[in-house]
């Protein structure tokens, strides 16, 4: 083992990041000490990161320069603003925070509207689709289109909740589409496995290649 | 067979199911000559088209690609940027980083001063970032109508008007595209409130996990095409000729897919096979009882 | 509406959609408030939480990581029913949240509910926890919970992203009866494979408003209801409207599908 290998090895920001990955990896096998510390270590950078960030790239370029550098004083009226939500830790002053909680939930509910209109009603429109087969329509696309109607009017009936499901009908087409989605969940769960191994991959590839050098980077 | 096989078949030690993984990924990624075919799926193929295709477009090219990741999914956004960044890079294409997550600005601009070298790409004249945004709804609402107002300045907090890249960059309308790399649900956010305007095309890069969300709305059109994780990045390195990260990790990917599918069947196999064994059981004590 | 102008068929559409709510929240403030059928998931709730006294270990509630927003109040009202059947039972309830604006409002709740059923001593202000608002770290967070203070019963409502099988993973190898709902569709397959009861998408907003009884959540889901079947009424002439502008010939009645069609087109 070389001088520079060994050098490598332990450089600060590489060994402190491959015993820490070792370390909350290791909750796979048992809840242990190390993992506890690790966990403890982590939820405080997480935090102080978090501060930091806080003040770095949100409070100071987009309140403090602006006020104080850029004589746009208005920015002034935020800091009472903001305090305000603190009200909710008091009975006094929980007034204050229901101020401020409802300006901010009636200005994100604005949004909501052209949100809406702009998502989904695109998405009815591309539910308009022809059940028969003529013209541009081949066979297989028109069978397509019912398994996507039937399955779609099914999941609509399993969600209503505003009448009990008695009928016969409404009961089979509910079950249908508890049935459907459930086999639409595990497609789901199929694709999403991926980013399980992904991130696990990417951790092992910190440990073997940028840590240890087993092999090289592809860039 | 013994009831006990069954049970077994279903209960298997799971840490012995993580040393095979453990051990088929490090095989995977530190043996090079161990490599599968990428075959690219139709998904990336037509995120790859709809880039050219904007890129190709008459009028302005400039290209807004939007960050939500941080270090946490590193390994799937990371291979996704560098592989879209490249092709960008590639087709000479300006394009503008928006950053909504804290972290996510200094890991672009670690890849982006990568890629920029080995592209003679130059910060200010061919591409530029704008920082981390505080307030995404409201940065997306801006810019639709006024980029140059809403966002001010870059990272590092110079004017923008200063750039040559952004000359004529003033709204949406003048952005032949958007790339969103996001491991978190902000199609919504781009849907509902900014590309419907123009029908900018709009390429969603997602993490795997997120990627369903996109489904719907590219079979309506709303969407362009879609990167799915880091096996989309691969197909897209694949779609580029070159081999960079997703191309290294797609083999252990594939290996360790096959290795659940088989673990699912035997499972499975197990789980009918106990049901069999104990009907069969119930109905041997029901005749011995009669 | 930003395009409404371009599009007055989607305004008039989205506004009668909203009227419809509206209309369904005004009517149960005033007067007797709708029933909804009852959730079958809410027969799990009440089964975790006799099971969890009967072990003798706490319960743990997450309300997701996506801050204060809607399904993190639609969560933190269903954790109010369930944390003034827990106090009747005289049992712990650990609530762990990702955004420090919900420790207030959780502590409101939690002690809320333990003021309610009789039992205010038991609140103890230190088991509602903010672990941390990084996803991955809150995650990890929140399976040490789990582990070191070997939980019973986790209920996971909210929005989850990539946390939710870390987190319902953990409580499955301690063998807590868990119960989770969740907006986020691409995180209810990983709930499924993990948990012992799952509420699907609208069923948990339903929850909410079956179990608080409030009359403008219940209004408001009837509402919905009535909003869907008229989506559901759409699409179904919609999808006849294709199936006659693909077949008919150009002519009147052509025309006239074409255009119901393109009245949805943005």
């Amino acid at each position: 083992m070389s001088a520079d290998y060994l050098h490598h090895l332990l450089l600060p920001k590489l060994l402190l990041g491959a015993i820490g990955t070792i370390a909350i990896l290791s909750l796979v096998f048992r809840e242990n000490k190390l993992y506890r510390l690790f966990e403890h270590v982590f939820l405080g950078l997480a935090t102080g990161y978090g501060l930091a960030t806080t003040w770095t790239q949100v409070l100071r370029p987009k309140w403090w320069d602006p006020m104080v550098g850029g004589g746009e004083w208005i920015w002034i009226l935020a800091a009472p603003l903001g305090l305000m939500f603190y009200g909710v830790y008091t009975k006094k002053f929980a007034w204050m925070a229901r101020l401020i909680f409802g300006l901010y939930f009636g200005l994100a509910a604005g949004t909501v509207f052209q949100g809406f209109a702009e998502e989904y009603v695109p998405q009815i429109r591309a539910s308009f689709k022809p059940l028969i087969a003529h013209g541009a329509v081949t066979a297989a696309m028109a069978v397509n289109n019912w398994i996507f109607v039937i399955i779609l009017i099914c999941v609509l009936v399993y969600f209503f909740f505003a009448f009990e499901q008695n009928s016969a009908v409404i009961k089979r087409s509910a079950s249908a589409g508890r049935v459907m989605l459930m086999i639409a969940f595990g497609a789901i769960f199929g694709s999403t496995i991926m980013i399980r191994e992904a991130l696990l991959i990417d951790r092992i590839r910190f440990l073997l290649i940028e840590w240890l050098q087993l092999g090289h980077i592809f860039r | 067979m013994d009831n006990n096989v069954w049970q077994k078949l279903q209960s298997i030690d799971p840490r012995a199911l993580y040393v095979v993984v453990l051990v088929m990924i490090s095989a995977s990624i530190v043996l090079p000559g161990l490599t599968l075919p990428i075959i690219p799926g139709q998904q990336s193929k037509d995120a790859f088209n709809a880039v050219v295709k904007a890129a190709n477009t008459p009028g302005s090219k400039f290209m807004l690609v939007s960050g939500w990741w941080s270090a946490s999914t590193r390994g799937e956004n990371d291979p996704q940027t560098r592989a879209i960044l490249t092709h960008l890079m590639r087709l000479h294409v300006p394009f503008g980083v928006l950053s909504f997550d804290p972290q996510n600005p200094q890991l672009m601009d670690n890849i982006e001063t990568s890629l920029a070298q080995k592209y003679g790409y130059v910060y200010g004249r061919d591409y530029i970032n704008f920082g981390y945004q505080v307030a995404p709804a409201q940065t997306l609402k801006g810019i639709v109508t006024n980029m140059k107002g809403t966002l001010k300045t870059d990272w590092h907090s110079k004017p923008l008007e200063t750039f040559p890249v952004m000359a004529n960059v003033n709204s949406i309308k003048d952005v032949a595209a958007v790339i969103d790399i996001t491991p978190v649900s902000s199609l919504d956010a781009w849907l509902g409130l900014v590309v419907q305007k123009y029908h900018t095309p709009f390429i969603y890069v997602p993490t795997a996990v997120m990627a369903p969300e996109g489904y719907p709305y590219r079979d309506s059109g709303q969407v362009a095409g879609i990167v799915i994780g880091v096996k989309g990045a691969g197909d897209y390195e694949t779609l580029l000729g070159v081999k960079m990260q997703g191309t290294q990790v797609s083999t252990a990917l594939s290996m360790v897919y096959a290795l659940i599918i088989l673990l699912v069947i035997v499972g499975n196999i197990g789980y009918h096979g106990a049901r069999r064994a104990a009907a069969l059981q119930a109905a041997g004590e029901g005749r011995g009882q009669s | 509406m930003e395009h409404a102008s371009d599009h007055w068929s989607i305004g008039i559409f989205v506004a009668v959609l909203s009227i419809i709510i509206l209309y369904k929240i005004v009517t149960a403030q005033r007067g007797k408030p709708p029933t909804i059928r009852r959730i079958a998931g809410l027969n799990a709730i009440d089964e975790a939480v006799g099971r969890a006294t009967e072990m003798g270990r706490p319960i743990l509630m997450v309300p997701g990581i996506g801050g204060l927003d809607i399904p993190a109040l639609q969560a933190l009202n269903i954790f109010g029913y369930i944390g003034r059947s827990v106090a009747r039972f005289g049992n712990r309830t650990i609530l762990a949240v990702a955004d420090p604006q919900l420790v207030g409002v959780g502590e409101e709740v939690i002690r809320d509910a333990y003021t309610s059923a009789g039992r205010p001593e038991l609140f103890n202000a230190e088991d509602v926890r903010f672990l941390s608002d990084r996803q991955f770290a809150f995650a990890s967070g929140v399976a040490g919970v789990i582990e070191r203070e070997k939980v019973a019963a986790s209920f996971l409502m909210g929005a989850f992203f990539a946390e939710s099988l870390i987190i319902a993973e953990v409580g499955q190898r301690v063998g807590a009866i868990q119960v989770a709902a969740t907006n986020q569709f691409t995180q209810l397959p990983f709930f499924i494979a993990t948990c012992d009861y799952v509420l699907l998408g609208d069923e948990f907003y339903a929850a909410s408003a079956y179990l608080s009884k409030n009359p403008t959540l219940l209004g408001s889901i009837v509402g919905q209801d009535y909003a869907k079947l008229l989506i559901l009424i759409v699409v179904i002439l919609g999808t006849l409207s294709a199936c006659g502008v693909l077949m008919l010939p150009a002519g009147h009645v052509h025309d006239l599908l074409q255009r119901f069609m393109d009245l949805f087109k943005s």
